[in-house]
């Protein structure tokens, strides 16, 4: 009896898995043959599709593409190509005009269906495509959030290329929302709106937005903002003042170099490693002796960047070459010793 | 005799139930990674990375490359490293106490010059000897040290790195140029909060490798690596993936791994004393964040990361096994404590009783399966009715649930591509319970024994490079 449960077990199981198998076995099959005709489909427009985007034949690739098969797919593939290729190419009036016609009402339709991976492929394209016919939809969708989940991250940056600031709104229901999420909404808007949000954040009590925007005037060079990151040096909240020296480090000029002093006897080991990072690359001569002291710091990281700030001055290398022989103190030396050969800048 | 009878007899059933038990578990962990994996095999994986590769807030990565005797691979390896995309990097070689010319090469190689350097001791090592840095490439480092096997160097390397995550990765492993970029992603979509992330592993012999890009999948013709890719998409698309999404994942691959530094140092490093380094260290991590109350995570991504090069003869197989099954129980030793412990919540009551019961005794109880079939059929030890239940459960536990992971992979990466592969990896799936999985379980029992015999070594396989 059990045998033969066991063996109808097993033959199911066979059964299904032969079931399966051939199934698989045909799908890959038709989806080989299907790749092999959209590749040369794509091959055959390829011509047409570049006289198109440099304005030479507006026609040609209009009437091909509108009796072909895998019209989207092929669509999709060559803008991709091009807003790849061509740096700039996403604003395009061509990109625009190619997508809203023949990718909006596919989209919309993935959208709206209950495919996970299909959304947030679609969020990445209408992003590089900057389809601002769906920021409604899109819109519609942010307010149904209710998690921050992948999607709905990418959900934010794809609304905020769209120049849509409300997105950066909803992030405020979200205090963990990650910093990056923050740089990536500001990068995506366009110099004037971005100047905006900025300027907003700063007036913000709000932590993370505005630690995020402290954050994004370093990696944007907006050296307008310089005065504002000075005056955050005098925050009392830790996380603010570190995010400001860093950005200061990034932009790597400062109008008031006397705000940095009391950071060199921080108690705040970062405050003070990022004290002698800035020194370095802006050169500050008249804080070498705070340097020398932060060479003997207790803290390793502290000790290679007041040892790394001096490899920046025209003196730099007699001077870590004397620490490295008189200094009181032996790491000090021992740092010192290693910045004489170490190539600054040792990264990928 | 009938005593002896009724043994076998109850002997037979606590089998049969054991298999039916383990492959009900794969089956439910096969159902939990389905919706994973589908959807990961769908994502557009250029799009998803882009804004990382040139984002400058995309933390640094220090990618560790230890290396014993590996004179033939090595500076290919270094070579495949510098094509990865990523904004920032480092490559510190660790040559542990080599016998050949590894640091040699690769101090010609990549015009390398001896550099002093301050080391911070977060973890004991065998001493340093020297410290090299690229006059070509200021970004590689090459540290010479005392001999003390792959923990050890690892720990000298992470002592010597400067970026806050590390990437550990095997001598002669090639990684895709974008694989710390997916590595990376959960970490930062996280907010790091996964402080661990592996990726999948791939096998490569046979396919075309060139400039660090798998440019053509092609499947061996070996029947031993043949059966190696269909275990290793067992083990990493069912089982990993499975517990990857329980939050209860207690082996990231040695051949890649992408570590939060400080969460590492404060766990106290690699194991020395362990050959599973890898397994041992990702438990010890699991332990403390259970300890902590912490909600930092584990992860797993189903993409491919990393290719490497399986052993083509039974004899390094054979090696190869023995050590893993031996690494697998020193770590079920050292952190028995957890086991069943419900203050290790699914970590205790489910991960560590599955390692222990069918990672690890599983061989022990098949072994008697196969003993009883022989038995039954040939020697009437058991009634030949229950020999041949127990001939259909193995086949189904052994491979039925391989060719399960073959088409699961089918379904949803479909990574092999055409039709004849499919149908090639889905029979040879089938033979495995007839001569492979034998030969593994045989393996895996030397490898409980070898476990008394403590001697820490590298594995002597034998290179023949991947890459061109």
């Amino acid at each position: 009896m059990i045998l033969s449960i066991i063996v109808y077990i097993i033959l199911s199981l066979i059964f299904f898995q032969m079931v399966l198998l051939a199934f698989l076995s045909i799908r890959k099959w038709r989806n080989n043959t299907d790749e092999k005709e959209i590749n040369h489909l794509y091959n055959s427009l390829l011509d047409s599709f570049t006289s198109y985007m440099i304005g030479i034949d507006q026609h040609l690739f209009i009437d091909q593409v509108e009796t072909i098969r895998y019209r989207s797919i092929l669509v999709e593939k060559l803008l991709t190509y091009y807003v790849t290729v061509i740096k700039g190419s996403s604003f395009s009036q061509e990109v625009n005009l190619l997508s809203e016609k023949y990718l909006s009402g596919p989209y919309t339709a993935i959208l709206k269906k209950n495919n996970w991976a299909k959304r947030v492929n679609t969020l990445h394209f209408i992003e590089d495509f900057k389809m601002h016919s769906l920021s409604p939809l899109l819109l519609e969708r942010l307010r149904k959030v209710k998690k921050l989940d992948v999607e709905a991250q990418q959900l934010i940056r794809t609304l905020a290329s769209l120049n849509e600031t409300s997105a950066l709104d909803c992030l405020k229901k979200y205090p963990d929302a990650p910093m990056r999420l923050y740089l990536d909404s500001f990068s995506r808007l366009d110099r004037k709106l971005t100047e905006q949000e900025i300027e907003k954040a700063l007036a913000e009590d709000f932590i993370p937005i505005k630690s995020s925007a402290i954050a994004f005037i370093g990696t944007a060079r907006l050296f307008s903002f310089i005065p504002h990151v000075e005056q955050e040096l005098k925050s009392t909240t830790t996380e603010i003042r570190i995010q400001s020296l860093k950005t200061l480090f990034r932009l790597h000029y400062m109008n008031n170099p006397d705000v940095l002093e009391p950071f060199f006897h921080s108690d705040n080991w970062t405050e003070r490693m990022f004290a002698a990072r800035i020194a370095g690359v802006m050169t500050f001569e008249r804080f070498q002796p705070k340097l020398r002291n932060l060479l003997s710091d207790q803290v390793w990281w502290v000790r290679y960047s007041a040892a790394e700030a001096f490899s920046y001055f025209g003196d730099g290398e007699l001077l870590l070459t004397y620490f490295s022989e008189n200094h009181e103190d032996r790491y000090a030396r021992d740092m010192a010793k290693q910045w004489i050969t170490l190539k600054s800048g040792g990264q990928a | 005799m009938d005593s002896g009878l009724s043994f076998f007899l109850l002997l037979s059933w606590l089998v049969i139930a054991y298999m039916v038990f383990s492959s009900l578990s794969y089956v439910i962990l096969f159902l939990i990674a389905l919706r994973k994996v589908w959807y990961e095999g769908q994502i557009d994986k250029r799009e998803s990375v882009k804004n990382l590769a040139v984002n400058e807030h995309t933390f640094p990565v220090s990618v560790l490359v230890p290396a014993y005797n590996e004179e033939v691979g090595v500076v290919s390896t270094v070579r495949s490293l510098l094509a990865l995309e990523y904004p920032q990097f480092e490559i510190i070689v660790i040559d542990d106490g080599s016998k050949d010319a590894t640091a040699e090469k690769m101090i010609q190689e990549f015009q390398m010059k001896e550099v002093p350097f301050a080391l911070r001791k977060y973890l004991e090592t065998e001493q340093v000897l020297a410290s090299y840095q690229s006059d070509l490439f200021p970004y590689i480092r090459l540290i010479k040290k005392a001999n003390g096997g792959k923990a050890d160097a690892l720990n000298a390397g992470i002592n010597l790195s400067t970026y806050p995550y590390f990437c550990a990765i095997d001598g002669d492993s090639i990684l895709e140029q974008d694989a710390l970029l997916k590595s990376m992603k959960p970490i930062i979509d996280s907010n790091g909060e996964v402080i661990v992330t592996g990726g999948s592993v791939r096998i490569a012999n046979g396919s075309v490798i060139s400039r660090s890009k798998v440019e053509q999948i092609i499947l061996p013709r070996s029947p031993v690596v043949l059966m190696q890719i269909i275990e290793y998409f067992r083990a990493f698309l069912i089982g990993r993936i499975g517990f990857s999404r329980m939050n209860i994942l207690l082996i990231v691959s040695g051949a890649f791994g992408l570590f939060n530094k400080e969460r590492v140092i404060q766990a106290g490093g690699y194991n020395k004393k362990t050959v599973g380094e890898d397994m041992e260290l990702v438990v010890r991590l699991h332990r403390i964040l259970q300890e902590e109350k912490s909600n930092e995570r584990i992860e797993y991504i189903p993409d491919p990361v990393c290719w490497t090069e399986a052993p083509d003869s039974l004899s390094v197989l054979r090696s190869q096994r023995i050590r893993w099954q031996r690494g697998l129980t020193e770590t079920l030793f050292l952190h028995k404590k957890m086991l069943f412990n419900p203050t290790y919540r699914s970590i205790g009551l489910l991960s560590m009783p599955y390692f222990l019961f069918v990672e690890l005794l599983g061989a022990v109880f098949e072994l008697a399966g196969y003993f009883i079939i022989v038995g039954g059929l040939f020697f009437s030890l058991v009634d030949p009715k229950i020999a041949g239940i127990m001939f259909l459960v193995t086949i189904s536990y052994g491979s039925l649930i391989s060719a399960l992971a073959v088409l699961l992979e089918e379904l949803t990466l479909g990574k092999y591509p055409n039709v004849s592969d499919l149908i090639t990896l889905y029979l040879w799936a089938l033979s495995e319970t007839f001569w492979y999985r034998p030969l593994m379980i045989i393996w895996r029992v030397e490898g409980l024994f070898a476990t008394v015999r403590k001697k820490q070594h590298w594995g002597d396989m034998k290179r023949k490079g991947i890459s061109s």
